[in-house]
């Protein structure tokens, strides 16, 4: 990896310096460091949003870049971005004002659609289940955010200035799930759910990663369970304003899932 | 540690639906947000008929309503690389446009007044060529004309008038780019410049046109490109352009001078030896220069350095400054930044200089001239010859040469006019030198768009002068109102063309396609004329010109019909997919191998993709060996085509047809040389030639997406002459002409330079009747009377909104139409290119009691008098050889040699 030097010009260093965050999350999340947790609820968009199907965008945007994708999970894209980075750094290094902007705003992208709206959910969640690696998870959760201020891709706005929150397109937001079920086991319900999740609030031992069969007309404690989330990713927003957008987005689902349980 | 991998950028737009899944797209529909509603589509490419450029349009075909939804670009074209400026996709206004005309319309009453009948395609073929049958017959074939605004095809109606064997090809060429095209041609005989922007280390360009208004999209993505890799960008233009504006150099000088500046220039090369000698002393003819500039020197390469030193040894940059009105530092800048990038120097110029002023053609002279010096000709970041990227395809069964010349368009007092005289027209007809039986105009709008639309008026109204005008058009103008039949023609998504533009150093062609009909097509359905896809009874151009072709000759006796025959079934008339299927398989290197690649005959590929790259990385092609080339090297060479087949400094034809003054590059004084006018007063120069990057003459007025971004039209105007003046922003002048005058509103800006005024020339659209006749988006409506000997034209009512099926046209909100100056100015062709000059000699003042925004007077007696006085300064031919007109020069529908040659 090249490190940054002190004749270096400031975007470079600073490419740099993002390139070794991302490529430090790339190193520790890996599957095979945590096959516990991927064997509850592995970090994929897809598994983590059972509806959203992102494998053709990602493999567009790898294409342009020639990026041996593997399977999306958090510790690919990570490595990715920290792909992106370096390269970045590298073209301001030589002058190559093209390619240093071009890598920044595929970066940039691709943290904003790809990883900060599910990765965030997921990691948050990660810490609270599994003690293991809750240091660990907290970390990254703090230097994805950290990120996030820099780049900015979903402020806290006033209307629709043409950023959409994830869910949402420009034709609108995606349907939330109709059912509870299928709610608690999307983030588009508000919040990552792990099995271990499911086994903390029920007190009991859970065999798959889906509701319980007593919440089926409702439940108390899972409607206080989703106003809490709903309060945290409210405060969220206001310690990140840079991405303060994704968490409102959250809030605002955990909020409708709490209703919909009670 | 995880390993993090190297990535190598692509570069292509994947943003795009891939090729392999355009016939069956799936989208949301925007308009129905939020909820989300899914549509099918066919993909259809097809080409952008809005300027010149060409650049590639994918339609988006709605399976289930057969409607075409909007127009992105298309990713497949290598011009524009998927994409586009705004004027492409708006389009889509264009296509569902409420004041389009949908049916063949036919005159009642008197011409020019208002009133209409639809008619069937069949009779307006019938009666059309009934007339043109009875010319040709009685050989009257230079009553027939056909004069075109904007070019759809390469050589189509090149085949088609030899094939009626009529020299009737009328351009609006002289209101264009006859001066640049003089200047590059006297050169090295192509006529324009193909800049290599995107390697270029210093582009130069003279004023802004084409890549702020014209060519903007493909040019200016290169040159946006060649910017990110380094290079400086330097623009003369007294006009702060929005290209000016991200110039590292901007240089404003006074019009007319620029020539000065580039001499200038020059000789500062020749003063740091900064020149490629290898280059000149191969590829300039220097010898015949030394042998008629300074016949008593020994003929050598040196002397004639020498000679290049001496010649332009008054040209510092400290007289080009003073005459400029510019700092020398600014024209010391330039040099060093063409001297430093060599051979990776690239310029353009097209109107600018060229088109504003007498003597203008000398611009892209002296221009050229920087890169002869440089040795940048044809290299890779130079500039090329347009002819090298510009890709022409053969037409089927071809015509040959008919044997005619038309003194209406090629008159002998312009015997190195690069194009039709088209602005004299009215003036040669009223001094009886001719009349027009049957008149096209092609998607022109003469009376808006030429100088002294007054005389166009007056001409196209008398019918013993043009006995009958047949406007071929997609939409109303000023012009086809005074026609006998308005024939509505397919805009970009509704016709069949071939079209190449240089826009790197590569050829590619284009295919414009109607799009309803390629997708009907696809989905099974047959259609006999183009017109059973499109909106309602409108045609394209390729089959209607077939069909009369056909009418004009049923018979075959006049042997015309023979040219459009079907070759597989001589009783019928020849189908659009036999011309090109004909053309793709025979004429187009490398189609035909690609297209068996994917399985698809040459004709398929072109339906699918909408272009083809023919070749690339097309640099010194002069150096390349040739049979019946130059001999340069011990070898034959491509070379250029002029006498020579060098480069010539010295112009053997400007000598030898009168003009030794300007034979070799020299700077002209300008009729509105800037020392000769009253400053002090309140005379400025008009610039009147300038282009809004949304908009495109009058073909655009249909769009209602450009006519909301762009609805003003100001009079620049310093503020060093406003205060001078006396004129406040918003304030209504009058400005006089020559022959009359017009009234505006005032900007003050200082980005134009002190001493100038500046009003765009895409403004200022009329009608006569409030609810037809021309574009409401973009239209006043105006009454115009006979006043004071001349025309009075008053606007009687600003844009606003109106009622049609379209919601949108209650919601404008813009109201100023602008005002068409060019009917305030006369006719100033040079006496060399033939271009119109078209900058103004005007006086400035106060609007008087009575006058009102946007009035127009004219005296068309005065501008008949402007025309002899400008007729008095050519050398009429005949030239060497008892010819009308050198052999070599370009000319469109180029007649036998023995036509060239005046009779006993």
């Amino acid at each position: 990896m090249r490190i940054g030097s002190a004749t270096e010009p400031p975007a470079a260093s600073a490419a740099f310096t993002e390139a070794e965050v991302w490529a430090a999350i790339a190193d520790r999340w890996r599957a095979d460091e945590h096959p516990v947790i991927w064997r509850d609820l592995p970090p994929i968009e897809a598994e983590v949003i059972p509806d959203a199907d992102p494998r053709s965008d990602l493999e567009r945007r790898a294409r342009r870049w020639s990026y041996p994708l593997r399977d999306g999970d958090l510790a690919d894209l990570a490595r990715f971005a920290a792909a992106l980075a370096q390269t970045e750094g590298g073209a301001w290094q030589e002058t190559d004002r093209i390619l240093a902007t071009q890598t920044f705003e595929e970066r940039r992208f691709l943290m904003a659609d790809r990883i900060l709206p599910w990765a965030v959910p997921w990691l948050r969640a990660a810490a609270r289940c599994f003690p293991e690696v809750r240091s660990g998870a907290e970390a990254a959760v703090s230097d994805l955010l950290d990120i996030g201020e820099r780049h900015r891709p979903a402020p806290a706005l006033s209307g629709a200035e043409g950023l959409f929150p994830p869910g949402y397109d420009s034709y609108g937001p995606a349907d939330l799930p109709s059912d509870l079920g299928a709610r608690i086991v999307s983030l588009w319900g508000g919040l990552v759910v792990f099995r271990r999740s499911i086994e903390s609030v029920t007190g009991g031992r859970q065999d798959t990663r889906s509701m319980p069969e007593e919440w089926r007309d409702g439940s108390e404690t899972v409607a206080t369970w989703y106003e809490v989330t709903s309060i945290r990713w409210r405060n969220l927003a206001k310690r990140y304003p840079g991405t303060a957008r994704l968490w409102d987005e959250l809030a605002e689902r955990a909020r409708r899932t709490a209703e919909s349980a009670k | 540690m995880t390993d993090i991998p190297r990535l190598i950028p692509g570069g292509e737009l994947l943003s795009y639906p891939p090729a392999d899944r355009w016939d069956d797209w799936e989208e949301y529909d925007a308009k129905a947000w939020p909820t989300k509603v899914k549509h099918s589509y066919q993909l259809v490419p097809t080409t952008c008929f809005n300027c010149e450029s060409a650049c590639g349009l994918l339609a988006y075909v709605d399976k289930d309503t057969g409607d075409v939804t909007k127009f992105v670009g298309n990713p497949a074209h290598p011009g524009s690389r998927g994409r586009n400026c705004a004027k492409g996709p708006a389009t889509i206004n264009q296509v569902h446009d409420p004041e389009r005309i949908l049916y063949p319309l036919k005159r009642v009453g008197e011409r020019g007044g208002g009133g209409w009948m639809e008619v069937s395609w069949e009779d307006a073929l019938q009666d059309i060529a009934g007339r043109m049958r009875k010319a040709i017959q009685e050989d009257r074939h230079d009553e027939i004309m056909y004069h075109v605004g904007r070019p759809g095809e390469d050589g189509f109606m090149d085949r088609t008038l030899k094939a009626w064997g009529v020299d009737g090809h009328n351009s609006h060429t002289n209101i264009c780019s006859s001066g640049a095209r003089t200047g590059y041609a006297m050169w090295m005989g192509h006529d324009r410049p193909s800049a290599d922007f995107a390697n270029a280390k210093f582009i130069l360009l003279l004023s802004s046109h084409l890549e702020t208004g014209h060519y903007f999209n493909p040019h200016a993505q290169r040159i946006m490109e060649g910017m990110q890799s380094g290079a400086k960008l330097a623009t003369i233009d007294p006009r702060l352009s929005n290209t000016a504006s991200m110039s590292d150099i901007w240089v404003s000088p006074y019009p007319g001078t620029e020539a000065a500046m580039l001499l200038a220039v020059a000789h500062l090369l020749l003063e740091w030896d900064a020149v490629d000698h290898d280059f000149m002393r191969k590829w300039v003819d220097w010898e015949t220069a030394l042998a008629a500039k300074a016949p008593e020197r020994p003929r050598t390469y040196e002397s004639f350095i020498a000679l290049l030193r001496e010649t332009y040894a008054e040209y510092t940059p400290e007289f080009a400054a003073e005459e400029a009105g510019v700092k020398p530092d600014s024209i010391v800048a330039i040099a060093e930044g063409i001297a430093a990038a060599g051979h990776a120097f690239s310029s353009h110029t097209w109107r600018s200089i060229g088109s504003g002023n007498l003597g203008g053609w000398q611009g892209a002279r002296c221009l050229w001239f920087l890169h002869v010096l440089t040795g940048s000709v044809g290299t890779k970041g130079g500039t090329s010859p347009n002819t090298w990227d510009k890709f022409k395809p053969k037409h089927w069964n071809m015509p040959p040469p008919h044997s005619r010349w038309n003194e209406m368009l090629w008159p002998k007092e312009y015997p190195l006019a690069h194009h039709e005289m088209s602005i004299l027209l009215p003036h040669l007809i009223k001094e009886g030198r001719g009349k027009v039986d049957v008149y096209f105009s092609r998607v022109y709008n003469p009376i808006w768009t030429n100088p002294d639309g007054f005389s166009w008026l007056e001409m196209l109204t008398d019918e013993d002068l043009v006995g009958l005008h047949v406007a071929l058009t997609p939409t109303w103008s000023e012009t086809a109102w005074y026609a006998d039949y308005v024939l509505p023609m397919g805009v970009a998504s509704e016709r069949h063309d071939t079209h190449s533009y240089a826009t790197y150093a590569g050829r590619w062609l284009g295919f414009r396609q109607p799009v309803l009909r390629v997708a009907g097509e696809k989905r099974g359905e047959a259609y006999d004329r183009t017109y059973d896809a499109n909106p309602g009874q409108v045609w394209e151009e390729t089959e209607f010109w077939f069909d009369l072709s056909w009418r004009i000759d049923p018979d075959g006796s006049l042997g015309i019909r023979q040219w459009f025959e079907s070759p597989n079934d001589p009783d019928r008339v020849v189908s659009v997919d036999e011309y090109y299927g004909w053309m793709f398989d025979n004429s187009v290197p490398g189609l035909p191998e690609a297209a068996a690649k994917e399985d698809l005959s040459p004709l398929q590929f072109m339906r699918k993709y909408g272009a083809f790259e023919v070749d690339n990385d097309n640099y010194l092609i002069h150096e390349r060996p040739a049979d019946d080339g130059i001999r340069v090297d011990g070898m034959e060479r491509t070379g250029f085509p002029t006498e020579s087949g060098k480069l010539e400094w010295y112009s053997p034809t400007l000598n030898s047809w009168g003009w030794d003054e300007a034979d070799v590059p020299t700077y002209l004084k300008t009729h509105v040389y800037w020392r000769d006018m009253d400053m002090e007063g309140n005379e400025r120069i008009l610039l009147p030639i300038f282009r809004l990057p949304t908009l495109i003459h009058t073909r655009s007025g249909n769009a209602k997406y450009l006519y909301e971004i762009s609805h003003g039209h100001p009079l620049w105007m310093n503020p060093i002459d406003a205060d001078a003046l006396g004129f406040e922003t918003g304030e209504m002048i009058r400005i006089s002409t020559d022959i009359g005058y017009f009234v505006m509103r005032v900007w003050r800006t200082e980005g134009i330079r002190p001493g100038v005024v500046a009003a765009s020339h895409h403004m200022g659209r009329w009608r006569l009747e409030d609810d037809h006749g021309n574009e409401r988006w973009s239209s006043a409506l105006v009454d115009i009377q006979r006043k004071d000997g001349g025309w009075m034209l008053r606007q009687e009512k600003g844009i606003g909104p109106f009622e049609s099926d379209d919601p949108d046209s209650q919601r404008i909100w813009w109201q100023d139409a602008g005002v068409n100056q060019n009917l305030a100015f006369p006719v100033h062709p040079d006496p060399v290119s033939g271009m119109h000059a078209w900058h103004q000699r005007v006086r400035l003042a106060k609007a008087e009691v009575g006058d009102r925004y946007g009035d127009i007077f004219v005296d068309t007696g005065k501008s008949h008098e402007v025309y002899k006085e400008w007729l008095a300064m050519t050398k009429p031919a005949p030239g060497p050889g008892n010819l009308r007109r050198p052999l070599w020069i370009h000319r469109p529908v180029k007649p036998t040699p023995d036509a060239y040659r005046f009779g006993d």
